[in-house]
Parts: C-alpha cells; sequence; structure tokens
C-alpha cells in the first residue's frame, strides 16, 4: 500500500463536507508576560470561523504526568513558538492566514534558556536523581590516573515526515471518535475526557498509522488532538488540525540536550576505579517526561562498563524552551555518549587502542556484573559479540592501515573506533509494562487482533500478526491487525521504550492461548482425544489422527457453541524498582550490539566522509529478520545524524533558529555509506522468557552511530597527538574544524 | 488550461484556480492523496511526483520526464504538460518496477516519504539505462527518510536495473506515441492569460510564449513577478503565506531556453535549468560536475533556472561566485533595449540588483577558458547532499608553468551578495608557493569581509574556512591528496 501512495494517513482520510480546520498563533518571545490579544481582524479574516483563547478554555492543563502545560498561553508565555491563539476557519490556508493576523502585547521578561543558565540560578523541575555505588570521590582520589572535562550533547528534532495531525469528529449524546497521529492513543483519550470535562468512555481514540514517532508523538500528540476536540465540541462540527513544519518544529518537543561534566579515576592499564558524572538536562518549561528520561540517562551512564565506585547525578533543567520530551533511546544515548567519551580520552592519555580499555572494562559474567543501580547483568554477551565483531571487521588489520594513512597523509586523516552497546529493556516506570489484545476468529476461519500498540514504521502490527498466525498455525495473510482504537483496548500503554512486540505480542498470544484452549476443550470431548492429540499447524488442525482444515475446525467450533474470541493480557515479570533510591530491577533483560566505525576528515575544512560502517547486533531470536535489520539499520543512521549533521540553534534570547529542513539537516542518501555491513548476531535467544525468545530492537540500535561520532574524535587525535580533543555532539563540520589546529590567528 | 494527468486519455482541466496555488495543493484538493505533503519547502521529497515535457531529441518528438517537488511549483505551470503522481504507476493491478523492487527491498517502513521515493525512482526509471551508487545517489537526492537509513531503499533502486532482462517497458513508454499526439493538441505556444477573481481583487497568471511579449507585460504591470520554476520564490506562498497578484511566468518565453556554445562564449538563456545547463558547463569546466552535484537535490535542480539563480539575489546562491570568477556578463532587456553589464556589478546590497522596473535577464554570458585556466570550486555546508551553503568559493588562476598570471576568486555567504574578493585575488597571486599562504589569506579576507553568523556557519568558521580553501585550491593545482570529501569514491579510501 505504502509504494501505491493508497495507505491513508490522518490528512489523506476523506472527511465530511464542513469538516473545519486549525491553526495556532505562536509566541514570538521565549518569556513574557501577556498584557493583551487583538484577535479583531484575524476573526473577520476569510473564511474564519472562531477564535480559541486560554480564557475560553475550562480544563486548561494537561501534561502526561502532572497537568503543566497550558494547551494555551494564559497569562504568561514561557517558550518561543508557544500556542497563543487557536484559529478555526474553513480551510487550513485560512486557518494559518488569520493565525498570522493575531497580535499579542507581550512584556518580555528574562529567559532562562540554556543548561549552563538554568545550573547558575538553580532552575530545576525538581531534586537532582543520583545513582550511587560505593565511593567515587575515594576511589578518585586513590587513583594513580584522573581526568576530568565535560562534554555537551546536543538535542535532535524528530522530524518524523508526517508532522502532528488529529481530527476530532463528535458523534452523539456527547461522544466523540478522534483520530490522532499518535503513540499514546489511550493518554489523549483522558486527556481529551479531561478537557472536555467528560469520562473516558466518551471519547474514542484511533490510530491506524504513523509517519513517524521516534517518541515525538509520545505526548506532543495530546495539544492538537485537545484543540480539535475543544472545537469540535464547541461547533459540532468535525475539526482537523495539522502543523506546518515550522509550527510543529517550534510548538513540540525534541531530544534532551545535556552537559555532562566527568571526572574518573584509572589504573595504569585503563581500568575504571572510580567515576562522577554530573548529567544536566534541558527539560523546557513543563516535566513531560523528563524524570524518567534523566533516570534512563544514569542508569546508561555505565553502558557495558563495570564501575564499582560511581556517582552518576541528574539534574532536570527548567527553561525557557519548548518542553522536551521522549525520542528514541530516552535519555540512554546522552548517558552512554558521556561514558564513551571518557573511554576515548582515557585511552588517548594512555596511549592506547581504545578497544582494549573497553574490554579491561567490560562488565563480566559471574563477577564483575552488577551495575551502579544494583541490577544484576544476567545475560551478558558483550565479551563475546565483541570479539566476533572485531573478526568481522578486521578491526586489528584497519587499525593498522589507518595508522599507515595516517603517516602518509598531511591533510587528510583517518580515525577508527569501536563502540559496544548495552541498553535496559522495560519502561523504567513499573506499571507501564503491561498490555492487551483482542482476539477474534471468524466463522471463515479469517482473524482479527486489535491491541495496545500502534503502527509507526516499525513493524509492530507484522510481527503481532505473525505471532498470532504462528499460534494458531496459519498463514499470516489470514490475519487483519486493525486500527488501534481505545475502545477495544482499554488503558494501555504508550508504544515506546521498544516495548512494542514485547508487551503487546505477549498479550496477542495470551489471547490466542485461551481461545485455542476453548476450542481444545471442545474437541477433547467432542473428538475423544487426550490432550496432546491436538495441534495447529499448516492452516489445519490435527485431531488425533484425523486432520481438518483450520477453517472447518472454526466452523465446527462455532457450530458448537464455541467462543471464538478472547482478550489477552501480559506484564512483564520480574522487575521492580525503588525511585527513591533509584535502585532496583528497571529491567527485563539487555539487549547488546556493537559498531565500527572508519571515518576520513579534511583538516582543512573539517568536513568529515563515513567510510565504513560494521555493525553486530543482539535481537535474541528474531521474530523477522528484515523488520529487525530496519530497525538496526534506520536506528543507526538517525543516531549518526543526532551525532553528526543535525544541530538545533537557539538565539541568545531563546528564540529556535532552525525549524525546517533547509537548516535543519537530518542524514539524507549520501551520508549512507557504502561499506556499511549489518548483522544481526545468529544462534542466539533471550536469556528471559519472552515472545519466542525475541528482544527489543527499536531504541538499541540507535547508541551504535556513537562509534562514528568516537572515530571523528579519533581522528582528530591522530591529526594531532598533543590536541586533547573537546569535541563536543553533534560534530559538526564547524566544531571539528576548530577542534583541528587550524593556527590561522599567528 | 490543460494538462495530461497519470494515464487519463483525456486531458484534465485545472479549474478556476488562484495562480497561487501549488501543484500539491491542487493534487490533494483533487482526491489524489498519495502525494504527501512533508515541508513544502522543497527540502525534503514526500511530494514528489514526474512532469512530462515535449521535446525534441535528434530531431524527434520525444516526452522528458523529470522528478519535481510539487508543494513549491505552481499549478498553472502544469499547462501544457504531464503530470504523473503514485497514483498513476501500476498498470491494471500489476505494480510499476520500482514499486516492486521497494516492496522486496523493504524499502518502507512508515511509508509518509515512499511515494516520493517510488516517483524519484521511477524518473530515473525513465532516464537512465544503467545504475551506479552515484547516480542512485543523484536520482534521489531529494528524497528524506527517517526510517530505514536509506540502505534498502539504495538496494531496491540497485535491483530495478539488475534484473538479468532489460527494463521492461512501462505503461508510459508503451504509450509514448499516443501520449505525445495528446500532449500536442494541449500546446499550441499561444502566450497563457489568465484572470482569476480573488475575494479582493483580481489575480493574473501570464505566460508569454516569446521575449517581445514578455517584456511588454513587465514594462505595463507594475506589480507583475517574474517567476520561473519558482524553487525560492514560490516559499514565500507557502512559507511566508504571500499572495502574488500578478504572477508571470516565463518557462514558456522560447529565447529565454537557449544555450548557445559560440567560438569564444557560452551564452545561456536565463530560463535554462541547471540540469539542462550542467553538460554544456561541465565541457568546459570539469570542476562543476561535483559542484553541481551538490548545487541542490535533482527535483530542484530539474527546473530551477540559472537566471532565477541571479535574479533572487541571494547571498548564498551557489552560482554566482562561479560565474563572477569567470567574469561572466548578462544580457538585459527593457522593452526592446538590450544592455550588457558584468556579473559582479549586478548586486548592489543584500537582494538588491541594478535591474529597473520592467527589466529582466535575457542571457548569461560566460567567456570560454583557455588551456591555462584552472576553476575549482567549493562549497562548504552542513551536509554534502541537498543543503544551501555555508561558504562557496570560486577560483579561476590563469597558471602559466606552474606560476598564477592571474587569479580571481569570488565568495558566497561572506557578505550580503555574492561578491568578488580583490584583495584575496592579489595576496593568493602573491603568495602562492608561500608555506604561510592560509594566514596571509586569513588576513585579507578579514579585511574585505565581515560575514555573519548564523544557522549555517559562524563569522569565524566562515572566514577561516576561506582562507583554507585558497590553500587547498593551490594544493589541489599542485596536485596535492586533498580531495573534496565530498566527490570521494569512499571504496578507494579503505
Amino acid at each position: 500500500m505504502h509504494v501505491q501512495g493508497s495507505a491513508a494517513y490522518i490528512d489523506d482520510m476523506s472527511v465530511p463536507e464542513g469538516t473545519l480546520h486549525v491553526a495556532f498563533a505562536l509566541s514570538n518571545v521565549a518569556h513574557g508576560k501577556i498584557n493583551g490579544i487583538d484577535i479583531k481582524i484575524a476573526k473577520k479574516a476569510q473564511g474564519v470561523h472562531s477564535v480559541l483563547l486560554a480564557k475560553d478554555i475550562k480544563h486548561l492543563n494537561i501534561g502526561p504526568l502532572i497537568h503543566d502545560e497550558p494547551i494555551l498561553a494564559k497569562d504568561e508565555v514561557v517558550f518561543y513558538g508557544q500556542a497563543i491563539a487557536a484559529v478555526l476557519a474553513d480551510s487550513h490556508e485560512n486557518a494559518r492566514k488569520a493565525a498570522a493576523l493575531i497580535e499579542f502585547q507581550i512584556t518580555e521578561l528574562d529567559s532562562i534558556v540554556t543548561v549552563e543558565q538554568a545550573m547558575a540560578k538553580k532552575s530545576f523541575l525538581g531534586e537532582p536523581l543520583v545513582v550511587n555505588t560505593g565511593d567515587a570521590d575515594k576511589a578518585i582520589n586513590k587513583a594513580k590516573n584522573k581526568l576530568n572535562g565535560r562534554i555537551t550533547i546536543g538535542g535532535q528534532e524528530h522530524y518524523y515526515l508526517e508532522g502532528q495531525v488529529a481530527l476530532a469528529m463528535p458523534t452523539e449524546d456527547n461522544e466523540m471518535i478522534v483520530h490522532s497521529s499518535t503513540q499514546n492513543p489511550t493518554e489523549v483519550q483522558h486527556l481529551v475526557a479531561h478537557v472536555l470535562g467528560t469520562s473516558h468512555n466518551a471519547i474514542e481514540v484511533v490510530t491506524r498509522r504513523m509517519g513517524g514517532g521516534f517518541g515525538g508523538k509520545e505526548t506532543d500528540s495530546s495539544q492538537l488532538a485537545c484543540v480539535c476536540a475543544l472545537f469540535a465540541q464547541l461547533c459540532s462540527l468535525p475539526v482537523k488540525a495539522r502543523l506546518s513544519r515550522r509550527d510543529d518544529i517550534l510548538m513540540t518537543g525534541k531530544r534532551h540536550d545535556f552537559v555532562a561534566d566527568y571526572e574518573v579515576g584509572y589504573s595504569d592499564d585503563g581500568k575504571i576505579q572510580g567515576i562522577k558524572i554530573d548529567l544536566a538536562a534541558r527539560c523546557g518549561y513543563s516535566l513531560d517526561l523528563s524524570k524518567a528520561i534523566v533516570s534512563r540517562a544514569l542508569f546508561h551512564a555505565d553502558n557495558a562498563y563495570y564501575i564499582p565506585n560511581a556517582t552518576f547525578r541528574g539534574f532536570l533543567c527548567k527553561t525557557n524552551t519548548a518542553s522536551n520530551t521522549a525520542f528514541r533511546g530516552f535519555g540512554g544515548p546522552q548517558g552512554m555518549l558521556a561514558i564513551e567519551n571518557i573511554i576515548e580520552e582515557i585511552a588517548s592519555n594512555l596511549g592506547v587502542d581504545a578497544l582494549t580499555i573497553r574490554k579491561i572494562n567490560f562488565y563480566q559474567k559471574n563477577t564483575n556484573n552488577v551495575t551502579p543501580y544494583d541490577q544484576v547483568v544476567e545475560d551478558n554477551i558483550i565479551n563475546e559479540l565483541t570479539s566476533e565483531l572485531v573478526e568481522d571487521s578486521n578491526y586489528l588489520t584497519r587499525r593498522e592501515k589507518v595508522a599507515k594513512f595516517n603517516k602518509q597523509n598531511k591533510y587528510l586523516k583517518k580515525g577508527l573506533a569501536l563502540s559496544p552497546v548495552k541498553f535496559g529493556i522495560s519502561f523504567t516506570t513499573p506499571l507501564l509494562n503491561q498490555a492487551g489484545a483482542l482476539v477474534n476468529v471468524y466463522k471463515d476461519g479469517s482473524i482479527y487482533i486489535n491491541h495496545g500498540g500502534t503502527e509507526m514504521g516499525q513493524g509492530l502490527f507484522i510481527k503481532v500478526a505473525q505471532v498470532v498466525a504462528n499460534e494458531f498455525g496459519v498463514e499470516i495473510e489470514r490475519v487483519k491487525v486493525s486500527a488501534t482504537s481505545t475502545a477495544k483496548v482499554p488503558n494501555t500503554s504508550p508504544t515506546a521504550a521498544s516495548s512494542g512486540s514485547d508487551l503487546n505480542g505477549m498479550a496477542a498470544r495470551e489471547a490466542c492461548l485461551r481461545i485455542k484452549q476453548n476450542m481444545s476443550e471442545f474437541a477433547l470431548e467432542h473428538f475423544d482425544l487426550s490432550i496432546g492429540e491436538i495441534k495447529f499447524q499448516d492452516s489445519c488442525v490435527l485431531l488425533g489422527k484425523k486432520k481438518i482444515t483450520f477453517d472447518d475446525f472454526v466452523s465446527l467450533s462455532y457450530l458448537n457453541r464455541v467462543e471464538l474470541f478472547s482478550n489477552g493480557f501480559y506484564k512483564t515479570p520480574k522487575i521492580y524498582f525503588d525511585a527513591s533510591k533509584q535502585k532496583g530491577r528497571p529491567f527485563y533483560y539487555y539487549s547488546y550490539g556493537a559498531c565500527v566505525s572508519e571515518v576520513l576528515v579534511d583538516c582543512l575544512t573539517g568536513e568529515y566522509k563515513l567510510l565504513a560502517v560494521d555493525i553486530l547486533h543482539d535481537v535474541g531470536a528474531s521474530l523477522n529478520p528484515a523488520i529487525d535489520m530496519g530497525q538496526i539499520v534506520g536506528g543507526y543512521i538517525q543516531g549518526m545524524g543526532w551525532l553528526c549533521s543535525e544541530e538545533l540553534k537557539w538565539n541568545d534570547s531563546g528564540v529556535l533558529l532552525t525549524t525546517g529542513a533547509s537548516t535543519y539537516k537530518i542524514p539524507a542518501i549520501g551520508d549512507t555509506p557504502e561499506h556499511f555491513k549489518v548483522k544481526i548476531k545468529p544462534n542466539i535467544s533471550n536469556h528471559e522468557n519472552t515472545i519466542h525468545k525475541s528482544k527489543a530492537v527499536g531504541e538499541p540500535p540507535l547508541m551504535l552511530a556513537i562509534s562514528t561520532w568516537l572515530a571523528i574524535k579519533n581522528a582528530i587525535y591522530n591529526a594531532d597527538n598533543s590536541n586533547k580533543t573537546g569535541l563536543n555532539a553533534p560534530a559538526s563540520f564547524e566544531q571539528v574544524f576548530f577542534n583541528l589546529n587550524n593556527n590561522l590567528d599567528q | 488550461m490543460h494538462f495530461l494527468l497519470n494515464q487519463n486519455s483525456t486531458p484534465t482541466t485545472l479549474g478556476e484556480i488562484n495562480p497561487n496555488m501549488t501543484v500539491l495543493e491542487w493534487l490533494r484538493a483533487s482526491q489524489l492523496v498519495g502525494t504527501k505533503e512533508g515541508c513544502a519547502s522543497g527540502d525534503c521529497g514526500a511530494c514528489t511526483a514526474v512532469v512530462g515535457e515535449l521535446t525534441i531529441k535528434d530531431n524527434i518528438k520525444v516526452v522528458e520526464y523529470k522528478s519535481i517537488n510539487t508543494c513549491i511549483a505552481l499549478a498553472f505551470s502544469l499547462i501544457g504538460k504531464h503530470l504523473i503522481t503514485v497514483e498513476g504507476l501500476k498498470e491494471g493491478e500489476v505494480l510499476h518496477p520500482v514499486q516492486k523492487a521497494m516492496v522486496i527491498e523493504n524499502g518502507s517502513q512508515c511509508g509518509f516519504c515512499t511515494p516520493g521515493f517510488v516517483m524519484s525512482m521511477f524518473a530515473m526509471y525513465h532516464n537512465e539505462d544503467t545504475v551506479s551508487l552515484p547516480k542512485i545517489n543523484e536520482a534521489l537526492s531529494g528524497n528524506l527518510c527517517r526510517c530505514t537509513g536509506y540502505k534498502p531503499i539504495i538496494a531496491a533502486a540497485f535491483s530495478v536495473f539488475n534484473e538479468e532482462n532489460e527494463k521492461p517497458l512501462d505503461y508510459y513508454q508503451k504509450n509514448q506515441e499516443k501520449i505525445i499526439k495528446s500532449l500536442i493538441s494541449i500546446n499550441d505556444n499561444e502566450n497563457i492569460s489568465l484572470i482569476f477573481k480573488g475575494d479582493k481583487n483580481n489575480l493574473s497568471y501570464d505566460a508569454p510564449s516569446n521575449a517581445d511579449e514578455l517584456a511588454n507585460i513587465l514594462i505595463n504591470n507594475d506589480s507583475a513577478k517574474i517567476v520561473a520554476a519558482g524553487t525560492d520564490l514560490n516559499l514565500e506562498i507557502t512559507q511566508s503565506l504571500k499572495e502574488f497578484s500578478h504572477i508571470v511566468s516565463v518557462n514558456g518565453v522560447k529565447e529565454l531556453q537557449v544555450i548557445n556554445d559560440g567560438e569564444f562564449e557560452l551564452e545561456i538563456g536565463s530560463a535554462v535549468s541547471y540540469q539542462k545547463a550542467t553538460s554544456s558547463l561541465v565541457k568546459y569546466w570539469p570542476d562543476l560536475e561535483a559542484y553541481l552535484h551538490r548545487f541542490a537535490s535533482l527535483p530542484i535542480k530539474n527546473w530551477a533556472t540559472i537566471g532565477g539563480n541571479i535574479a533572487n539575489a541571494s547571498p548564498i546562491g551557489d552560482m554566482p561566485p562561479v560565474l563572477i570568477a569567470l567574469e561572466a556578463k548578462l544580457k538585459l532587456r527593457k522593452e526592446s533595449k538590450v544592455r550588457i553589464i558584468a556579473l559582479e556589478d549586478f548586486f548592489v546590497t543584500y537582494k538588491k540588483t541594478v535591474l529597473e522596473k520592467g527589466e529582466f535577464i535575457e542571457s548569461i554570458i560566460i567567456p570560454k577558458p583557455d588551456k591555462n585556466e584552472h576553476l575549482i570550486a567549493h562549497k562548504i555546508s552542513k551536509r554534502f547532499e541537498d543543503d544551501i551553503s555555508g561558504v562557496c568559493m570560486a577560483i579561476n588562476v590563469r597558471l602559466n608553468d606552474d606560476l598564477p598570471s592571474s587569479v580571481k576568486i569570488a565568495l558566497g555567504g561572506m557578505s550580503g551578495i555574492p561578491q568578488r574578493a580583490l584583495g584575496l585575488e592579489k595576496v593568493t597571486l602573491d603568495n602562492w608557493n608561500d608555506e604561510n599562504i592560509a594566514q596571509l589569506a586569513y588576513g585579507a579576507i578579514k579585511n574585505e569581509f565581515s560575514p555573519f553568523d548564523d544557522v549555517r556557519a559562524s563569522s569565524e568558521y566562515r572566514l577561516k574556512v576561506s582562507a583554507n580553501l585558497v590553500k587547498k585550491s593551490i594544493l589541489i593545482l599542485k596536485g596535492a591528496a586533498v580531495e573534496n570529501l565530498a566527490e570521494i569514491n569512499q571504496s578507494n579510501y579503505l
């Protein structure tokens, strides 16, 4: 359907005649007091139906955990691009034109834009989070070698190709159907009900598909849906809103940018003895999911390394910027980059290859296997996985070739790096690790599933359909997955944390098992069989020595009044977590991977080209290797964009300057390296009892790209060994240029 | 008012539409929603479709199919052409080979960018006989994908061409004659002049067929706005929500479409597209091939004109620095009066030129190089493909026995206008073999330029990297190993 253009996204749906359209008027300052809003001209503009302001909304505040985000700013604006007014008009264009005619009187106030400013002014969204083990100060003091430093880690715009969009359609008796491009239909449902002052059961939220999500539609879809619902309630007409790219980038949150300050003590052979890292995150004006994101950053500041004495502190900086939100990796990538940067620096200081330092610090199987948050790493495969990749990628030979090349070339320098990924799987908020599914088997043997997960391109629907087809022993073509709907499975968790298949696959399987149980009970009696004589396979059912088609068996079951539909429920076992201490077992298991990158840097311009990437990644026993491969490759390139060309820029007054594809550069086709070898680790299965022993794959591959950033850092170091690089992320060409010694000022 | 749409045998009429309406808006309003809006600025390619134009090749009439960003193309520009969208690819129930390849190679995840990729690949299917990675990168340079990492899409593009059999003819290739006949029937080479009754005032659209008529319209209409492809100008409509009251398209003006390869000069009509001009330019200045690859994405280059890139007077247009360094001249026309001026004198200040009311650029005249002349062009941007430059430098050197006898340098992104760097030229000429050329160049550039800090580059980076680019150019001319990384074959370095 995708290749024919016939897959309908919300903006493609045919809407009833009379559907109205929303556009927003946005704040033009980062912080200010609203003295007046002039909507007179806008109201008279062509096609305008009405204008909505904060004062018109009874339940103004929304938010995923606490309601600290006004749908429209009331007395104060707290970031550049915050919505102040919403215009309803007969077309998208007319709504936008009218919104541009709204004028504000705003007294600009001092703003806090950067992490540094927030830290200086102690502007926080809560107490710092601390993960602590052993005595880091003492260990660092005692260590023979020490280093400290700072790295700034940029944020990332999601740049899902389909922008935020919602369509609210009033039905009857104050009920409403809301189509929302969201990873979290349940939250949209609850918040729409909240702003309308009605109960959850009056609102059905439907999500057929998203044109990309990446975390950007986990919480940020609600505002649009709520405004559509409010307007729809007011005028009893369908209301649609889709954001222009600029408005989307301005109004919604991004990946958190971080500043990491670190201090580490290590032995002569590079073993880390003690470490302290302060991770300060720009959270924006409201809490959103920042606490869990910073928490996950702390849980990944060890990456794959055993650190006996560690203090990781996380600061939630409150700033006058859009509220930063979930983005593939959810804080994990930033924590991981901080530690990988440190490893690279230890290697430079000791004058050895960084791989040696990595290996000496890796978690081991039976000893050195406890994380700073007390979870025991039970499923560690990082040592063997790394060895396998070193072999596959010819790492050692290439290391020599790189050194030789660098000796022979003055202006072009190469860098090479291998970095590991160990990523924890589960929502770190334990209650979210639950899922439901509904499976219907129809009289003709066709099967229909609904589950709480949403499809954003990650292939979840296919994976769950596979699970169901497999359970009934039928071909997948027989299985249809419906649009996600809050009316079919309630109280679902967002499709996030890489957990979609783990949770919904298990819930769907559970539903299948229940139906099979019903059918089997009937068959046992009807055919006088014993358990074990009934098998579902090859679109047939074996009943002792008898074999009938699945269709016939379904039909027979129906005629004998067997219940052919069921719900299924799943909750992840074994996990627990004490948020006050930041200790416990937040993760059911870990996913592993490793990546080798080789880059070529032009020392005269700071430009670089990625020459080669070799990846080995662990997905357990893959549910669908083609889909998993797509996630690994796509995740890697998205991570590369984050660390290389994607640079968000604000001016000193907090105005976001990179508001479109012409200024914000996600990777283009030429950025995909020609040598790009990706392998799924073969002959392996999940240590834990997940769906078919598979592992989550959504987020972990993004962090493979850290090796690319490290290779750039390595090339800069290779250009001048005396150069202690202060490379930050993203490694824009300009930043690389200034990290190389270009003595032009002399 | 008519154009051909997909496989429809009868021409389609655009209807009573605002001349400011884009092709994408028209499509989506007509329920052809396979074509998506991703950015509405020609940067992401989700809206890519293919437009076929009648043209003469080896004295035969053929249809030339080119990819286009429908989000910034005006609907009226379709008149007399053939528009193919993603809905028009299947033949009956059978997928087009490029669609099939994308399915087999898993080239789609969320699917939102997919129609655009399919259309760019479809254009490639029509325009290429063989495949290579650089060709794929060029054909798909205007399509962004956020999910797949492009690897499976590249594999799909390869597989379309690598089938054992010849590429099978698709619907449009099989029916070419019929399509040509239909296109002839809706192309009468007449001036097009339309008036749309707006809510407040009337909006006009003119597409004159010859230069006399164009001159006439411009002199008589104060509000007339010249639009060629509109790849820059139409952003004012989609991004700044402007409405032009009188649009004058120069695409049909035949005199502006001509390339004249004379004995001493190359003269390129101002409405010649970049794609069409490339082969003539590369013939005399081979270094421009890689530079033009980076100029813009293919759907932009297919339509964007040489004259448009000059007339919009952007300080970051990529072609003016090159043309200034080549000492190009402009032929300007107003009514029947023609004047010729040096391009470097054309730009006055930011976005201001010497063009008078009613005057337009007829052609660009470039003196041909002698054998001692070498042109080197650099572009510094945040991404190699499809990006706007932070700095452009073109350096044109005449070498006699390894020493320069003249140096001409022009820079973009360094000031309010594309500008010649006279002081830098002198320093470069005088210190060609000096080890400290970069430091000396830096001093000269600082004297002549004070560039802005903006999202693309800081002032300091612009100044310093320009100085190093002078050094790099000299090293290149001396044969040192300092290739531009954007141009390298990656496997040569492994």
